[in-house]
Formats: C-alpha cells, structure tokens, sequence
C-alpha cells in the first residue's frame, strides 16, 4: 500500500513537472511492481484530459487511455510469469 | 488436495472478475464524467497542476540560475543557449525584413487593408503565461493563463512574444485555453516555402518540426523562410534540411519554427481573427502541388 503511494504520487508529480515520457515509463514500471495497478488508466485518462483537444472542430482522441487500458489488461498475463521481490 | 485447489481455482476466478469490474467501472465513470461535463475535469486538473507548475517555474528559473555561479561549465551552456535564442530572434527580424524588402508593394497594400478592416488591433491582443508545453504535452498542445474572460474564442491564432504564428486557440475554459500548434501531428497547413515562393501543404511532425515533400527544381536551400499566405511576412519556420535522392522527383524537406517551443514561457493570442487548423489524421502525410 505504502509502495502504492509513493509510485501515485511520484507519477503526479512527473505528470506536471517532468516530460510526458517520464510519467509513461513510471506508470509502466509501476504495472509490474504494484498488483493490479488500475490506475495507469486513470493516469493515461488525466493526460488525454489535460493536454488533448476535446469537443472543439478537432480532436486529438483519448490514445493516453487506450494505451493504458491495452498496457493494464497486457500486464496481465506478464505478471503471472515473472517474480518481483 | 483437490478441494483445496479448487477452491484457490474459484478464489483466482473471482479475484479476476473483480479485477475486470474495477477496470469496467473506472473507464465508465471517466468516460460519463467527460461526456456529461466536458470542461469540468480540465478545470479541476488545471487547478491542481498550479502549485507544480509554479514549482517547475522556479526550478527551471531561479535554481539553475544559482547552480551556474559555483559550476562554469553549467554558466557556459546556459549562456550558449541564451545566445542560440538570440541569434533566432534575430534570424526571425532578419527573414522578415527580406520578405518586407521583397514585397513592399504588396505589404503596404495588405497592411491598409488590414488597417481599415481592424483599426483596434492592437487593443485585441491578449498576452498569456504558457503553463502547460512540449515536452510535458505528448500531443504538440499549449495550456495557458487567459480564456473566455479576456475575450479569447476558439480558432484566434496565436503568436510567440517574437511574433512568430504558433498554433490556434482550440478549447476555451473562463480562465484558460488550450492551443494546437500547427506541428501538432497530423496537422496539415498550406505553406509557401523558400525563396522561389513554392505552395504546398505541410504536414505537423511534433515537437516544433514540419515536413513537406517538394518539386526537386523548386527545392528550397538550407535557411530559406517558411511562411502562412494569411500571416506573411511572419515567417514559421526556416528550412533546416533538404533531402534529395536521385531516383526520386521529390525533395523531403523539414523545417522548424525559428525558436524553442520547448522554452515558450508567454504567447499572445489576436482574438480580433480566426483561423482554422486541419486536423486530418495521425498519419504524417504531404501532398506536393
């Protein structure tokens, strides 16, 4: 739980303050060392949100929630064959 | 043992099912929540991300400046780029003053013509602090300071402090905007390229950079100006590479705005015009005329 913390709010952080790439990669290392890490999702969705074009003559899509949806459910099978201490 | 298996068996099957359900109901209160209240959920990440960008403002400005007194090597590079941004803003005067010599006639006539279409123009100019840029924005997008409140709509272009045409104003919040750069990939823009005055349509490859594919006898040279018919003589961007091969007609050129998009602190946004972005597709493509 403690190391859920931490990896949210470092990904927070790198997500107003560090390139873009730097909260990805942190949300990717922290599928394989947090169980059922669903809140890459919710990461990928806050990005779209914040820096995408929604609802006006273009739109940039929602690719940060659907990499991180097709990166969670991917971690899935992953996780069960490798061990992290 | 068997029971014992199955039940672990049942216990991993039901743990997964609450998996997908968690994940099911997540991406449906996100999505519900976006759909119902569009502006709602940028609003409430633009207000928490105030205290972290003013952090990274004070990061990137006062605490770098401290490290270069006790490290020469650190002074060195800081001055090096400060002089490469001044040798840009001057290239950026310097292109727009050969445009202005080269075509004095036509610039006096479209300077009245705007004159007498917007004799407010400069009071309709807002300027604004970039909070959000290229590298933190994955997709080549701009959040900044001003909005609906000081009478910034949707499509006003928007120029750099050097007055270098940058993107367009896209979604606009009461206090803040959103703004895609014309290198925002997939963006396809008409542009008139080099000194022979080429018109071709250019496509948006992130990161500040353009590529357009060229006629090779109308191939422009390393440095040449690159200009928007309906901002000349501001040019965009200078050619920065061109690539020939000879069993090809056509010349890959790129090309880049005359200054850092990644060091952008302030913009300002002409709320007296509109102009509109194509956004065709993700996949970089030119068209050559």
């Amino acid at each position: 739980m403690k190391q859920r913390v931490l990896l949210n709010s470092a990904i927070l952080v790198s997500f107003f303050v560090l390139p873009w790439w730097f909260s990805a990669l942190l949300s990717i290392a922290a599928l394989f060392l947090v169980k059922n890490f669903w809140e890459i999702i919710f990461w990928g969705f806050v990005l779209d949100i914040f820096y995408g074009i929604h609802g006006g003559t273009n739109d940039t899509f929602y690719f940060g929630t659907l990499f991180a949806l097709v990166l969670y459910v991917a971690s899935v099978p992953v996780r069960k064959r490798i061990y992290i201490s | 043992m068997k029971t014992t298996s199955l039940k672990r068996s049942k216990k991993q099957g039901g743990v997964a099912r609450n998996r997908v359900a968690l994940v099911f109901i997540v991406c449906f209160v996100l999505a519900a929540t976006q759909w119902l209240f569009p502006s709602v959920l940028f609003r409430v990440v633009y207000v928490v991300s105030m205290p972290f960008t003013s952090i990274r403002n004070f990061v990137g400005g006062e605490f770098s400046s401290v490290g270069s007194y006790f490290a020469s090597k650190e002074s060195l590079t800081s001055e090096n780029a400060q002089l490469k941004n001044d040798i840009s803003a001057i290239n950026i005067k310097l292109l727009s003053m050969e445009a202005l010599q080269s075509e004095l006639a036509s610039l006096q006539s479209m300077v009245a013509a705007k004159q007498e279409k917007n004799p407010l123009k400069a009071s309709q100019t807002v300027f604004a602090a970039v909070t959000a840029r290229p590298p933190f924005s994955p997709y080549d997008t701009l959040v900044i300071s001003s909005g609906a409140n000081f009478g910034i709509t949707a499509g006003n272009p928007v120029f750099s402090d050097d007055g270098v045409p940058i993107g367009a104003v896209e979604n606009v919040f009461p206090t803040s905007s959103k703004v895609l750069l014309f290198s925002s990939p997939g963006t396809e823009i008409s542009v008139v390229v080099g000194n022979k005055k080429f018109e071709t349509t250019a496509s948006g490859e992130g990161g500040g950079d353009f590529g357009v594919k060229i006629p090779v006898e109308n191939a422009p040279q390393k440095g040449d100006a690159v200009y928007i018919p309906e901002f000349s003589p501001l040019a965009i961007g200078v050619v920065e590479n061109v690539a020939t091969e000879p069993s090809s007609a056509f010349a890959e050129v790129s090309f880049a705005y005359p200054e850092n998009i990644f060091e952008m602190s302030f913009v300002t946004v002409d709320t007296s015009s509109h102009f509109q972005i194509n956004l065709s597709s993700y996949e970089a493509t030119s068209t050559a005329q």
